[in-house]
């Protein structure tokens, strides 16, 4: 368990999620009806940042190919992406969201 | 389903993929023969004058499937083979060396090459380190000249030339675009976008000569110079010729096929002669939003036109097109557009440019038409639904931040585009 303190909650929205690079990891948090999530911030396919993106429900399409993947499971929605992409533990703590990269994320 | 025994493609990009991945989905069990002049497994093309230049993708990660793909849904790949003629009369594809392929139905993807200046820039001689780029081999022709300190001059300031500009300067070049239009990318995006993407290239310090035709190239046998119109010399180390791309109809003519600018399609990716499809950045397919036949040369369209005329040699409906749609990064700044822009449209702008965020709507009867949109790709993914829903919005709630563009996709969708 390694949860790291990375932004103040207010700090992403549904439509603005929030890209940082953490142990030299590019990580996004999305925001998903009440739910915080964080996952890896590159397509699986080519390099992109999904934070560059569109934020639809559930699920982030990237810039490039328009490749879609599930925030909160990772998984690869099909067009041309088939890789998932990590989720981590991610958790807001009174005003702060915090990440944990050694876990998952939890399950939807 | 009508099924054919042997279906053959000619090219080795995304749109003769896309056919073949979209054949094996649809349940074609035949044979399948894809066949390519280039001698590398089909690969996708916009990383060239981006990832790959910049080192940042090899070859080999360009590649638009693994090898798996070709194995699992049986595509026979005939690479580095060159078809040079076609006989529909036999259905047959003549291939270099004397082979031919007996086909039932044949899908032409052959995308196009890169248009040249005439070879009298250089007094008819051959003169080294001017570059075009198209395929994988020019990339990577390019990528070994492109050292830092090295002086290029960009010949065009469409799309790709802007491209190869922001990457080269990335890598430490000096690097002047000359475009002979007034503007950049003229004709296809409004002034505003233009103007603001002038600015990129220039604070990343690119030059940019707008107006400047070229006159000639000096030096020998390496090129030294590029001579303009106006008698002004810009000395340089390598040149890069992103003048635009000819499709290759050459096949498609050989077949009796219509030509107009392209080869001419239905949006099923039927050409004019029975049996013979064609897809990707050589067709000019019909499209019923516009009710006009659109050569578009994009991602998506090749995409998209691929899997249509999967659909169309099986006898299958194939799905409308979508909103035409594009994308460019440069200088790490994503660019998006959307729709087609037609001159005479409103504009209407949401966000500002000095705040490199920003989204120019065209509009057209109250209803969007286009879109270019900077670092939005939430908004332009939205605007594109927009487009394609044609219901009429109000031009200040565009405008307005504050007012959630998702929002304005509620209210009756129509169907058509009023022109």
């Amino acid at each position: 368990m390694s949860w790291k303190t990375i932004a103040r909650a207010d700090e992403v929205s549904e439509d603005e999620p929030l890209a940082l690079r953490l142990e030299g990891r590019e990580i996004a948090v999305f925001k998903v009806g009440d739910r915080l999530c964080a996952t890896d911030n590159v397509c699986t396919h080519q390099h992109a940042l999904l934070t560059d993106g569109f934020v639809d429900g559930e699920h982030v399409e990237c810039p490039l190919h328009q490749g879609r993947f599930n925030i909160l499971t990772g998984e690869a929605m099909g067009g041309f992406v088939t890789c998932p992409i990590r989720t981590y533990g991610c958790r807001v703590e009174g005003d702060d969201i915090l990440v944990d990269l050694t876990q998952p994320g939890a399950p939807a | 389903m009508s099924m054919p025994g042997r279906i053959v493609v000619v090219g080795g990009g995304l749109a003769a993929t896309a056919a073949c991945a979209e054949l094996r989905r649809a349940g074609y069990a035949g044979e399948l023969v894809l066949v390519s002049a280039e001698k590398e497994p089909p690969y996708d093309r916009p990383p060239l004058s981006k990832q790959l230049l910049s080192g940042e993708m090899d070859a080999a990660s360009c590649a638009l499937h693994p090898e798996a793909f070709y194995r699992d849904n049986a595509v026979a790949l005939e690479l580095g083979v060159r078809a040079t003629a076609v006989d529909m009369r036999a259905r047959q594809v003549d291939l270099a060396g004397g082979r031919s392929l007996g086909f039932d139905r044949l899908l032409l993807a052959t995308g196009g090459r890169a248009r040249r200046l005439p070879p009298s820039m250089a007094g008819g001689r051959a003169i080294d380190g001017v570059h075009a780029l198209r395929t994988l081999d020019d990339a990577l022709a390019l990528k070994g000249e492109m050292t830092a300190g090295r002086r290029m001059v960009v010949i065009g300031g469409g799309f790709l030339g802007l491209e190869v500009a922001a990457t080269g300067r990335a890598l430490g070049l000096d690097v002047v675009v000359v475009e002979a239009a007034g503007a950049l990318l003229h004709g296809r995006i409004d002034p505003a976008a233009a103007g603001w993407l002038s600015g990129l290239h220039r604070d990343a310090g690119v030059g940019i000569l707008a107006g400047q035709g070229v006159a000639g190239y000096e030096g020998g046998p390496r090129i030294g110079a590029v001579r303009l119109a106006d008698g002004r010399r810009l000395p340089c180390d390598l040149c890069v010729e992103a003048i635009g791309m000819e499709p290759e109809t050459a096949l498609a003519r050989s077949a009796g096929a219509a030509i107009d600018g392209g080869i001419v399609t239905g949006a099923d990716g039927k050409t004019s002669v029975p049996e013979l499809f064609a897809a990707g950045d050589a067709a000019s397919a019909f499209d019923p939003r516009y009710r006009r036949h659109l050569r578009l040369e994009s991602w998506q369209a090749a995409r998209q036109q691929g899997q249509a005329a999967a659909r169309g040699m099986l006898g299958l409906a194939a799905p409308a097109p979508e909103v035409p749609w594009f994308w460019s990064s440069q200088h790490g700044a994503m660019v998006h557009m959307a729709g087609l822009p037609q001159p005479g449209d409103m504009m209407v702008q949401r966000g500002s440019p000095e705040s490199g965020r920003f989204v120019l709507f065209g509009l057209r009867n109250g209803i969007v038409t286009s879109l270019f949109a900077a670092n939005a790709m939430a908004d332009a993914r939205i605007g594109k639904d927009l487009i394609d829903r044609t219901s009429p919005v109000r031009g200040d709630a565009l405008a307005d931040p504050s007012v959630r563009l998702r929002s304005l996709l509620q209210g009756p969708a129509r169907a058509g585009i009023a022109s």
